[in-house]
């Protein structure tokens, strides 16, 4: 009995795997299971090589996957070339074609489908409103900034009025202010047109922004799925954990428990307290702690609960805050957040000895990976 | 580089013009002469030779002109139209099938055919001629105007192939895709949106074909049989009858078609999207 | 099922079939068939007789059937003239173009594009008709003596059609074009910051020139080179007209074996020797320029 169907389209055990011209074997995608929900912005994120771009362009169908299977409304699409299937594509380029102007471009979609002329019309105007392009109609794609070309490029897939929306790095072509500004209209325009939209990006940033799940990748492989915040607050393991903001990160065994709580030996012997869970002593895992979880004070000052102690190396400013980078005892490396400040607490500079306090409950433990 | 060896290079850039040009001017100044004694001595301006080979009258005795009726030279020149429309029209769809097939495909004999490709092109052309007037003859077939259409095609479908591949190399293969992605199945796809892109490519590769096939002169020579002969045929064969001025008036207005049609398709080839 | 590479290769064999049914039966049969045609005994009036027969290289190249037909040191002459011929005809054009292809690469925007157009066109003249602009020339009521002897310079008509300088002037004539755009082709793509990082560094100009523009052109110069070399060898028209009975070059011996001699393997052998040569040619350059270079010289 399979499960309740969960989500629109369904990935299941999606395998791809290429030769390159030089005989090597890749495999871009190994074993991927992934479900888009309806009306739901999922990101998938993960480095250049990491198979997102060969899973988007299976969902596309544009690639053949190799095994495993893409399911829209629990039917297979195996075999169902690009254009039969109710997906529209943002490319990256944004493939707006040169010979068209924009509202041939728009239309396309349409004109193929031989829609009758004044209902195309009707909705080319619709979908150039929507973008806020109204009155750009009849100028061509070179005529246009990166910005309005990218806008027409979204019109162009959703007055198709597709199931799912697919966007290749959507937004990498743009400077970074306007970046900042369509990540939100992006996440707009989703909730307006209550489409889902799956967006392939490497910027982790503009995945926490925009996303309401995000679907980590690497080597072919979909490392953890959840919203910004789980994603953030308790990745599933190392590679999540580094790629996903800054973080502490050390690997080590359960030494023992205590109360609540469980004392991490890190290898290089270092006891860090953290939230205890089922998980037996002597077992291997990585233990993380967010830079900014870590409360920064000169040597000796009194603190309440567990700490870590170390040397500061380096104390960097970003923006309104201080990044304080020191090494622990046995030599690896900590970076802890001081918030707000212009100016360094008095008597922490290079070399000095600095206490980081923490929460054991914001400690957090992750099965190492093989 | 200093301003006196910019100079230099100037000078030696008008001789370069001057020595590709002044052939072709001198035929045209000669095409004009009126003396029909001493061809290359100026004597004054004249249509007559012009006239003469449109069989209108002139002051001109036969033993000045070899085109005693204009049968034969406009027969020639029907015989050349015909090819080289037939060769250029089958050589561009063939070149440019190719050149689809072996820019949006990967495939294992792909070099095989990229090297196969520019054989004829690179080929003495008189080693095709003779391979193909053995082949002919071997199998039977008529040598004529067929004959030299299929001929040419063999050398002309590399030029197109050659052509459109490097347009289509210019051209975004997501266009492609996007507009698979939008709905179109591939023959919309193929005319709505590759055709348009690479079309400069096509109709340059068309014109191309068409004019060397028009002046094909070694092939044809092998391939063509009694009563199929071409304008560069018969050119050849007036020149080697020795040399009368009325030359001069054929070659210039061959020239001049060909630079006409040379100049659309240079034109076409430069033109961006 | 149909699966999206199983529909992708369909297209391509459609694609494909048309250009693999063409070059198939006009072009690597015909080759094959004059392959086999070279090695046929020549008929008594123009036929063949099915039977093997080395001996039409063996007249070319020193070995004849003895009583039968001789070795006629002449063929081996003429091959030798062909090459040497050829070999000249790629040197006057190479050294015509090389500073004519930096003449015209100096220009910017439309007029750039202006002069090379100017400089393309004549070359999609009349094959025929510029030889004959060179009979003009070059006969002795020509154009030539005519101004050398209105100039004063010399006393009769200099005899200069029908001799090797003809043919080579006639040859260059019409070959400068595949000489010049791909040497301009690789001009054009020299970046010319590279000479000035290299006058920079304390380079002669002379140095800059052997040591960072002459390699980084050398491509374009071997390319054209080669696609001279090949139509300058196994030409015939030229000769025919401006070299006549005196400059007999391969490709007459051959045109005379096909429509005069009737000995169509003799011919067909002669071409094979001008094909193999090409095709060694063509293979060093291949393995030593690597793949794509046949290709982007044949383009331009």
């Amino acid at each position: 009995m399979n499960p309740p169907v969960q989500g629109l389209l369904e990935i299941g055990g999606a395998v791809r795997i290429f030769r390159t011209p030089e005989g090597s074997i890749v495999t871009a995608l190994d074993e991927v299971d992934l479900a888009v929900r309806a009306n739901e912005f999922l990101t998938l994120l993960g480095p250049s090589g990491c198979g997102k771009t060969t899973l988007l362009r299976a969902i596309a169908g544009f690639e053949d996957l190799d095994r495993g299977d893409i399911r829209l409304d629990g039917i297979s699409l195996a075999g169902v070339p690009a254009y039969r299937r109710p997906f529209n594509t943002v490319f990256q380029s944004y493939a707006l074609f040169p010979h068209l102007d924009v509202a041939d471009n728009v239309g396309y979609g349409l004109d193929v489908k031989k829609l009758a002329r004044r209902q195309r019309d009707a909705r080319v105007t619709d979908a150039l409103a929507l973008v806020g392009l109204e009155g750009y109609g009849r100028r061509k794609p070179k005529q246009l900034s990166g910005g309005q070309q990218q806008r027409v490029a979204l019109a162009r897939a959703l007055v198709n009025r597709p199931r799912l929306l697919l966007l290749d790095e959507p937004l990498s072509a743009l400077d970074r202010n306007l970046r900042q500004a369509m990540q939100i209209e992006l996440k707009n325009l989703q909730h307006e047109v209550g489409i889902s939209f799956l967006v392939v990006t490497h910027d982790q940033e503009e995945a926490l922004v925009m996303s309401d799940r995000i679907a980590v990748m690497n080597g072919g492989r979909i490392q953890q799925v959840g919203t910004p915040g789980e994603i953030y607050d308790t990745p599933a393991n190392r590679f999540v954990a580094g790629f996903i903001g800054v973080s502490n990160v050390y690997a080590g065994t359960i030494d023992r428990r205590d109360g609540p709580h469980c004392i991490v030996r890190t290898d290089g012997g270092i006891d860090l307290w953290a939230r205890s869970a089922a998980i037996a002593a002597g077992a291997r895992l990585d233990v993380m702690i967010r830079p900014e979880q870590l409360q920064v004070v000169v040597e000796r000052t009194a603190l309440q609960g567990p700490s870590l102690e170390g040397t500061v190396e380096r104390l960097v400013f970003v923006g309104a805050d201080l990044q304080v980078h020191a090494r622990l005892a046995d030599g690896s490396p900590v970076k802890a957040l001081v918030r707000h400040r212009r100016t360094p607490l008095a008597g922490l500079e290079p070399g000095s000895a600095v206490r980081l306090g923490y929460d054991p409950e914001v400690v957090h433990l992750m099965a190492q990976q093989p | 580089m200093s301003r006196r060896s910019g100079r230099v290079l100037d000078a030696y850039g008008a001789v370069f013009l001057l020595l590709l040009y002044a052939p072709i001017a001198l035929i045209l100044v000669y095409s004009f002469n009126s003396n029909v004694v001493n061809m290359m001595a100026w004597e004054g301006f004249t249509l007559d030779w012009y006239r003469s080979i449109f069989g209108l009258t002139t002051r001109l005795s036969e033993s000045q002109i070899y085109v005693h009726s204009t049968e034969a030279l406009l027969a020639a020149v029907r015989h050349s139209a015909i090819v080289a429309l037939c060769a250029s029209t089958l050589s561009t769809a063939i070149g440019t099938a190719t050149a689809l097939g072996l820019a949006r495909h990967d495939f294992r004999l792909k070099r095989v055919y990229q090297g196969l490709l520019v054989l004829p092109m690179v080929m003495p052309d008189i080693v095709l001629g003779i391979a193909l007037l053995i082949f002919f003859v071997g199998a039977g077939f008529k040598l004529g105007l067929s004959t030299i259409v299929i001929g040419h095609c063999v050398f002309l479908s590399s030029y197109v192939f050659v052509i459109v591949s490097a347009r289509l190399a210019g051209m975004n293969t997501e266009l492609e895709e996007a507009s698979a992605d939008l709905g179109a199945g591939p023959w919309t796809t193929f005319r709505r949106v590759t055709l348009p892109q690479i079309m400069p490519g096509v109709a340059g590769g068309a014109l191309l074909a068409f004019i060397i096939s028009l002046d094909d002169l070694v092939i044809t020579y092998f391939i063509a049989g009694v009563d199929s002969t071409t304008l560069p045929l018969f050119i050849y064969g007036m020149l080697r009858r020795g040399i009368k001025p009325e030359i001069n008036a054929i070659a210039i207005l061959l020239l001049v078609f060909s630079f006409v049609v040379a100049a659309t398709g240079l034109w076409l080839r430069s033109r961006r999207q | 099922m149909t699966t999206l590479a199983g529909s992708r290769r369909l297209r391509l064999t459609a694609l494909l079939t048309p250009v693999s049914l063409l070059l198939g039966t006009c072009f690597l049969v015909p080759l094959g068939i004059m392959a086999v045609y070279s090695f046929l005994t020549p008929g008594l009036y123009g036929g063949v007789e099915w039977s093997f027969y080395p001996y039409n290289y063996g007249r070319v190249l020193g070995a004849p059937l003895g009583d039968v037909e001789d070795f006629d040191p002449v063929y081996v002459e003429i091959l030798l003239r062909s090459l040497r011929l050829a070999g000249i005809v790629v040197a006057l054009s190479l050294v015509i173009s090389y500073p004519a292809a930096f003449w015209v690469a100096r220009f910017r925007g439309q007029r750039k594009s202006f002069v090379l157009f100017l400089v393309t066109l004549p070359f999609f003249a009349s094959l025929i008709i510029r030889v004959y602009a060179w009979m003009l020339i070059l006969r002795p009521t020509g154009f030539l003596n005519l101004v050398l002897e209105s100039a004063g310079v010399i006393d009769a008509p200099l005899q200069i059609i029908f001799t090797e300088v003809s043919v080579v002037a006639g040859l260059v004539y019409i070959l400068l074009p595949f000489m010049f755009l791909p040497i301009y082709a690789s001009v054009e793509k020299l970046d010319p910051a590279l000479v000035q990082a290299s006058q920079d560094l304390g380079a002669t100009p002379w140095q800059t020139f052997r040591r960072v523009v002459l390699p980084l052109t050398l491509p374009g110069v071997i390319g054209g080179s080669l696609i001279v070399f090949i139509p300058a060898f196994g030409n015939f028209v030229v000769p025919a007209l401006l070299g006549g009975a005196k400059v007999m070059l391969v490709g007459n011996i051959i045109e005379q074996q096909f429509l005069a001699a009737r000995n169509w393997p003799f011919g067909a052998a002669l071409a094979m020797l001008i094909l193999g040569t090409v095709l060694v040619l063509m293979l060093i350059y291949v393995l030593r320029i690597g793949r794509g270079g046949v290709a982007a010289g044949a383009q331009a």
